[in-house]
C-alpha cells in the first residue's frame, strides 16, 4: 500500500490506460492527422503564393525583331488577360508567350484587363509589363488594351480616372472603347467596366459600337472586352454585357470576342454565330465549373495563340509549358 | 524497460510527429506538379518547415522517452499512458495546425487587391506564431493527460490501492 514520498503515484480515479482507451484516442488522432492533413494542404494550396508572393523569374529570352508577317489575308496574334500581378504565374505565362513566338512569331498582343493589381500602373509598370513582356517590348510586338475592374476597384473616382489615363498613355490609346485594324481583322475593343445600359457614357458607347460594326468591312471582326457575357467561373456571367454586347456582335457578324475577369479558360459554343472567350488566368487562378454554353472550360494558367489565314481562324489555349488545351479553327462568318 | 527499448519508442514517437508534420507537403507538392497556384518549390520555405518539423520531432522524441521513464516509476500505470498522452497531443496538434492557413487566409486573402507579398511580414509572423502555439498547445494537453495520472499524492502515500484500480478497469 506504501509509498515513498518521491514516488509519483496515481490519483483517486486513475487507472493505467487500457487498450480501448489507447485504441480511441490513436483512430482520434489519426482522424485529425488525416482530415487536418488535407484541409491543411487544401488551404495553403489556395494562398496564392504563385500569384504575387513569389516574384519568380523573367524570361530571359532575346527573339527576333519584327519576325511576323501580316498581311492583308493573314496574322497572327496572342491574348491575354488578368496578367498584372508581378508575381511568379505572371512570369511563367509571359516565358511561354516568348518561346511561342519564337516558334510561331507574332505582332500583336490583346490585354483584356486588369494589368496592374495591388497598385497603378505607373508604380509596377516595370514589374508587370515591362519585365515580363520585355522579349516582345523588344520585338517590337503591338498591345491592344481593354480596361479592366480592378484599375478601378481600389481608387477613388478621380484616382481611377486617372488610372485609366495613365494606362491609355502608356499603351497610346485613344480611348476606353476604340477599333485597330490589324491585317484582315478588325478589333472591337469595348470599356464593359461601366454598365452599358445605364451607366454614365454606356448608351453612347453602344450606339458607337453599333456605328463602327456596321461601317466595317473587315473579313474579321474580333471583339475585346475584361468582362465576359458567358463565364462558368468565379464571378460567372456578366449579363449586362450579355443583353447589350451579344445582340450587336451577333447582328453584326462579329466572330469571335475575347474576354477575361474571371481566372480561367473557357470557350463557349457559338451564340448566335459569335464564339466567347474567357482567357482570364495570365497570372491567377480560379475554379470554373462549365456550363450549358461552354464547348471547353479549364482552370489553368493560360494565354491564346490565334492565327487567321484567309477565311479560316486557328485559335488555341496555351498553358505555361507550352500545352494546347484546347483548339478550334473558325470559318469567317463574312465569307458564309 | 530498458533504456535502448525507451530510446526506440521516443524514435518512433519523434519519427510520427515528422511525418504528422509533413505529409501534407506531399498533397501540396503533387497539387503543384499538375501546375497548381500553391506549390511550395520554394527550397527556402520548404526547408525551414522541414527544419521544424524535424526539431519539433526530436523534441516529441525526447519527452516520450521522459514520460516512458515516468511512467514506470508510477505504480499502476503503463506504456500505453504515455502513448495515449502522445495520441491526444497529435491530435491536438493537428486541429490548432489546421487553423494557421485558416487564419492566414482570413486575415490576408480576402480581399482580392491586396498583395500578399507587401504584407509577408505578417504572413511569417502567422506561420510562426500558428506552428509554436499549437505545439505548445498539443503539449499541454498532452502534460496535463498524464500529468494527472503521475500527480504525486500530497501524503506521500498511494490513495488508491491496486485493488481498486484493477476493479475500475
Amino acid at each position: 500500500m506504501g509509498a515513498s514520498s518521491d514516488v509519483p503515484t496515481r490519483v483517486p480515479d486513475g487507472a493505467a490506460f487500457s487498450r480501448r482507451g489507447m485504441l480511441g484516442l490513436v483512430g482520434g488522432g489519426l482522424l485529425t492527422v488525416l482530415a487536418g492533413g488535407s484541409v491543411r494542404a487544401f488551404l495553403y494550396e489556395r494562398l496564392r503564393w504563385g500569384e504575387d508572393f513569389f516574384p519568380g523569374t523573367p524570361p530571359d529570352i532575346v527573339l527576333e525583331r519584327d519576325a511576323w508577317a501580316t498581311t492583308g489575308e493573314s496574322i497572327t496574334f496572342a491574348v491575354l488577360g488578368d496578367n498584372g500581378t508581378g508575381g511568379r504565374n505572371q512570369m511563367d505565362v509571359a516565358r511561354q508567350m516568348a518561346r511561342t513566338y519564337q516558334a510561331t512569331p507574332y505582332g500583336l498582343v490583346l490585354l483584356a484587363g486588369d494589368i496592374s493589381y495591388y497598385g497603378s500602373i505607373d508604380d509596377r509598370w516595370d514589374e508587370v509589363f515591362v519585365e515580363p513582356y520585355r522579349p516582345l517590348i523588344d520585338a517590337g510586338v503591338e498591345w491592344e488594351l481593354a480596361i479592366g475592374n480592378h484599375e478601378l476597384s481600389e481608387k477613388k473616382s478621380d484616382d481611377a480616372a486617372a488610372e485609366i489615363d495613365a494606362q491609355l498613355r502608356r499603351f497610346g490609346k485613344p480611348g476606353t472603347y476604340y477599333t485597330a485594324r490589324h491585317g484582315p481583322m478588325e478589333v472591337f475593343v469595348l470599356d464593359s467596366t461601366i454598365p452599358l445600359s445605364t451607366g454614365e457614357g454606356g448608351p453612347e458607347q453602344l450606339a458607337w459600337l453599333e456605328s463602327a460594326l456596321a461601317a466595317s468591312d473587315a473579313r474579321w471582326k474580333v471583339g475585346l472586352m475584361h468582362q465576359p457575357p458567358y463565364s462558368s467561373g468565379n464571378h460567372g456571367s456578366h449579363l449586362e454585357v450579355r443583353d447589350a454586347v451579344q445582340p450587336l456582335f451577333a447582328r453584326y457578324g462579329v466572330d469571335i470576342a475575347f474576354t477575361g475577369h474571371d481566372h480561367h479558360y473557357e470557350r463557349t459554343t457559338a451564340q448566335d454565330g459569335v464564339v466567347w472567350i474567357v482567357s482570364g488566368a495570365g497570372a491567377k487562378l480560379t475554379r470554373v465549373d462549365g456550363a450549358d454554353f461552354t464547348a471547353h472550360a479549364e482552370s489553368t494558367l493560360q494565354f491564346m495563340l490565334v492565327r487567321i489565314d484567309g477565311d479560316a481562324m486557328d485559335v488555341r489555349a496555351i498553358t505555361t509549358d507550352g500545352t494546347v488545351i484546347d483548339q478550334v479553327t473558325l470559318r469567317a462568318r463574312s465569307a458564309s | 524497460m530498458s533504456s535502448r527499448r525507451r530510446l526506440a519508442h521516443g524514435v518512433v514517437a519523434g519519427l510520427g510527429v515528422f511525418l504528422v508534420d509533413v505529409w501534407p507537403l506531399l498533397l501540396i507538392w503533387r497539387a503543384g506538379a499538375s501546375g497548381a497556384v500553391g506549390d511550395l518549390s520554394e527550397m527556402r520555405f520548404l526547408g525551414v518547415g522541414v527544419a521544424y518539423s524535424i526539431g519539433l520531432a526530436v523534441l516529441s522524441g525526447t519527452l516520450m522517452i521522459i514520460a516512458l521513464r515516468r511512467a514506470e516509476a508510477s505504480p499502476g500505470l503503463g506504456r500505453l499512458d504515455p502513448w495515449g498522452a502522445y495520441a491526444l497531443g497529435i491530435g491536438v496538434y493537428n486541429l490548432a495546425l489546421t487553423a494557421v492557413p485558416a487564419l492566414i487566409y482570413w486575415m490576408l486573402l480576402t480581399d482580392e487587391n491586396e498583395s500578399l507579398r507587401s504584407r509577408s511580414w505578417l504572413l511569417y509572423l502567422l506561420w510562426v506564431a500558428g506552428h509554436v502555439g499549437a505545439a505548445v498547445v498539443a503539449l499541454l494537453a498532452a502534460r496535463g493527460f498524464l500529468g494527472r495520472r503521475l500527480a504525486p499524492s500530497p501524503s506521500g502515500v498511494a490513495v488508491s490501492p491496486p485493488e481498486t484500480v484493477e476493479s475500475l478497469r
